[in-house]
């Protein structure tokens, strides 16, 4: 019971953790260089701590009078939002008999601030598929869960909302997915 | 195929011996509570079977499985005193081989069949909301009954659009749930669900939070305006009118109107409100102590919110009605003169106006009628500036004095139905207020050990409420 990365060469931020309880597909929010050169470009939020404190500083002396606590009040919230709000990883578990449950964890790599965790049981899971959206001029692939609660409409869960990984990590997500869905185990039992 | 999964509750230890008993079904198997070591099978059985519980609660002496080849998950046994319990959506689709609505309602049950199998009493409040209810229920019932029973629902009727006679209805009606909230918290029995009765609860205790802050603000908001009988200027709206009429007759800032228009307008208008300003000095401007002694009296029994309500109605059927009228007026006009200017302009181009076929179809018209036309085109054209700054005056005050109306609604609304015990609670205690559940990973113990744990409350579940009481 180890941890895999089963893209280890294009997309190693990707791994897999396989227990008799649950299975995970974990994201971790980094990337390797696209030049091929295996350098690995991370986001630095303590950067922008750094560069931020001494601009407000200046900010702070050079305005006036009121507009100093607006400037000072949104200086602090954008860089609290890039430190405390950073994604760490997000991750779909599966929980074989019950359901499958999408993750956030934000903070750093040591040192998660907040976790947040959403779980659909399978009762109200119809399915989860790859759509793709228009995001500008490109198309994006995203992984849905579909979801059907109090016999309303279905309401959609996007899976990795803040990461969007790229195609070959969500058609690995996908195949490995679909043999514990329960409406295609009834079909294969069938 | 796949392993049975055990739900077991954090206050008992995994591997300790005993007779366990809960709810099994092939998959899945829920463990409410296990006896004592000394215990042996058929006592326990016995003991089970006494219980006596309705078929789809009773719980059985559990045969478990060999536990390293199922998946554990342990969950939180809520005492039924705090109120806590696990909630999920509500299932739709027949697949429950695993987490189900049904398994959680087992789950918010384990505490009390935990409490009747070992003979304790199942107690779902704690011990001041006991004494509150006690209370509500010898002192409060017969003064809120006595309320009740004077609601005079024929107000509603008579003053369709009154917002008394709508706040009078509303706290009947929060009186009448609160009397059925008593009944309601006060007879349980041994298996009441812990959701349902937590709804209630806070249900309950929210409105009586709400009528009691109501009445708090309306005394100390009351005994102000009854000993200072100062009132709201309303000579300054009819000062004020007048003589932003009387700006718009000469020439208001450069804008040079049509003279007799203008003046005839302002005239009418201004007698318009002189008529109204007359009416008031002479029945209401002497009586106005009286009305704000009767507006501190009124929200003294009644609370802030029905000096709210008064508020409105004084300002929709006192200080406002002229500008109401004078605006209706303005507003015809202008419209009457849109529509002529709009078939005017189709004259004007060869067009008609087909209303059987909804549109504009050419048309040849006679030359008189084109002369006529375009005689009548020209002069409402340079009458229109003065109808239009006429009905803009009009439509502005009218906006402000809607304005001024749909704030003071929201603060009624606000006051009548603000969901304060649920932000509350989502201070003190989200665990009483679930929204879904989450699974983690033990961090203790083997690979086969879960944690099952409440999740937050999205802030619409608190709009559901609101809604719910409206």
């Amino acid at each position: 019971m180890q941890r895999v990365q089963p893209l280890r060469d294009t997309h190693p931020q990707f791994s897999t953790f396989k227990t008799p309880s649950y299975h995970e597909f974990k994201l971790e929010n980094w990337k390797l260089a696209g030049d091929g050169s295996g350098k690995v470009i991370r986001p630095h939020p303590e950067l922008y701590l750094a560069l931020g404190i001494p601009v407000l500083a200046w900010l702070y002396q050079r305005l006036a009078g009121g507009l100093q606590y607006v400037g000072l009040a949104v200086g602090l919230w954008l860089l609290g939002q890039s430190v405390f709000l950073n994604v760490s990883h997000e991750s779909l578990v599966v929980y074989p008999p019950h359901g499958v449950q999408v993750e956030t964890h934000r903070g750093f790599r040591n040192c998660i601030f907040s976790s947040s965790r959403t779980f659909i049981p399978f009762t109200v899971l119809q399915d989860i598929v790859v759509n793709e959206g228009l995001y500008g001029w490109n198309v994006r692939y995203y992984i849905v869960a579909l979801t059907r609660p109090r016999n309303s409409d279905t309401v959609l869960k996007v899976v990795f909302p803040n990461l969007l990984p790229h195609f070959p990590i969500l058609k690995i997500v996908y195949n490995e997915i679909q043999m514990y869905l329960p409406q295609n185990k009834t079909e294969s039992a069938q | 195929m796949l392993p049975t999964t055990i739900f077991w509750p954090l206050q008992e230890d995994v591997r300790a011996p005993g007779v366990c008993y809960g709810w099994a079904s092939p998959t899945k198997v829920c463990v409410a509570g296990r006896f004592a070591e000394d215990v042996d099978l058929e006592t326990a059985r016995t003991r089970i079977r006494a219980l006596r519980l309705d078929q789809h609660i009773q719980p059985a002496v559990l045969d478990l499985p060999d536990l390293d080849t199922c998946i554990i998950v342990q969950y939180q046994r809520y005492p039924s005193k705090s109120l806590r319990f696990y909630d999920i959506d509500n299932d739709s689709l027949a697949y429950s081989a695993g987490l189900d609505r049904s398994l959680i309602s087992q789950l918010n049950l384990a505490h009390q069949i935990h409490s009747l199998v070992n003979g304790e009493t199942v107690k779902l409040h704690k011990p001041t909301a006991a004494v509150l209810l006690r209370l509500a229920a010898t002192v409060l019932r017969p003064a809120l009954t006595l309320v009740y029973s004077l609601r005079l629902s024929f107000l509603t009727q008579l003053l369709p659009r009154s917002a008394v006679g709508k706040q009078l209805q509303t706290r009947a009606n929060q009186v009448g749930s609160l009397l059925r909230g008593i009944d309601g918290l006060s007879t349980t029995s041994l298996t009441t669900g812990i959701p349902e009765y937590a709804q209630k609860y806070t249900a309950f205790f929210n409105e009586l939070w709400l009528i009691l802050n109501d009445i708090t603000l309306g005394v100390a908001f009351g005994t102000f305006l009854r000993d200072n009988a100062q009132y709201l200027a309303s000579t300054h709206l009819l000062d004020d009118l007048e003589a932003a009429l009387t700006w718009l007759d000469s020439w208001p800032a450069g804008l040079k109107l049509n003279t007799e228009l203008s003046r005839f307008y302002s005239r009418a208008f201004i007698s318009l409100v002189h008529y109204w300003g007359g009416f008031l000095t002479r029945h209401v401007f002497d009586h106005t102590a009286l009305l704000i002694t009767f507006c501190g009296y009124a929200s003294i029994i009644g609370g802030l919110s029905l000096l709210i309500a008064l508020f409105i109605d004084i300002l929709a059927f006192i200080v406002t009605p002229h500008i109401t009228l004078c605006y209706r007026v303005a507003c015809g006009v202008y419209s009457l003169e849109k529509a002529a200017l709009g078939g005017l302009w189709a004259l004007f181009r060869g067009k008609r106006y087909n209303a059987l076929r909804n549109r504009m179809d050419t048309w040849d018209y006679d030359i008189d009628q084109l002369l006529f036309g375009t005689m009548l085109f020209t002069l409402l054209t340079f009458l229109s500036p003065t109808t239009m700054v006429y009905y803009f005056l009009f439509a502005l005050a009218r906006l402000v004095s809607l304005l001024i109306h749909a704030s003071l609604e929201v603060c009624l609304a606000f006051m009548n139905h603000f969901p304060l015990f649920m932000l509350m609670l989502k201070v003190k205690d989200p665990s009483r207020i679930p929204d879904n559940i989450c699974l983690l990973p033990s961090p203790d113990a083997a690979g086969n050990v879960l944690l099952l744990m409440v999740c937050g409350l999205p802030m619409f579940y608190a709009a559901d409420w609101c809604t719910s009481a409206l």
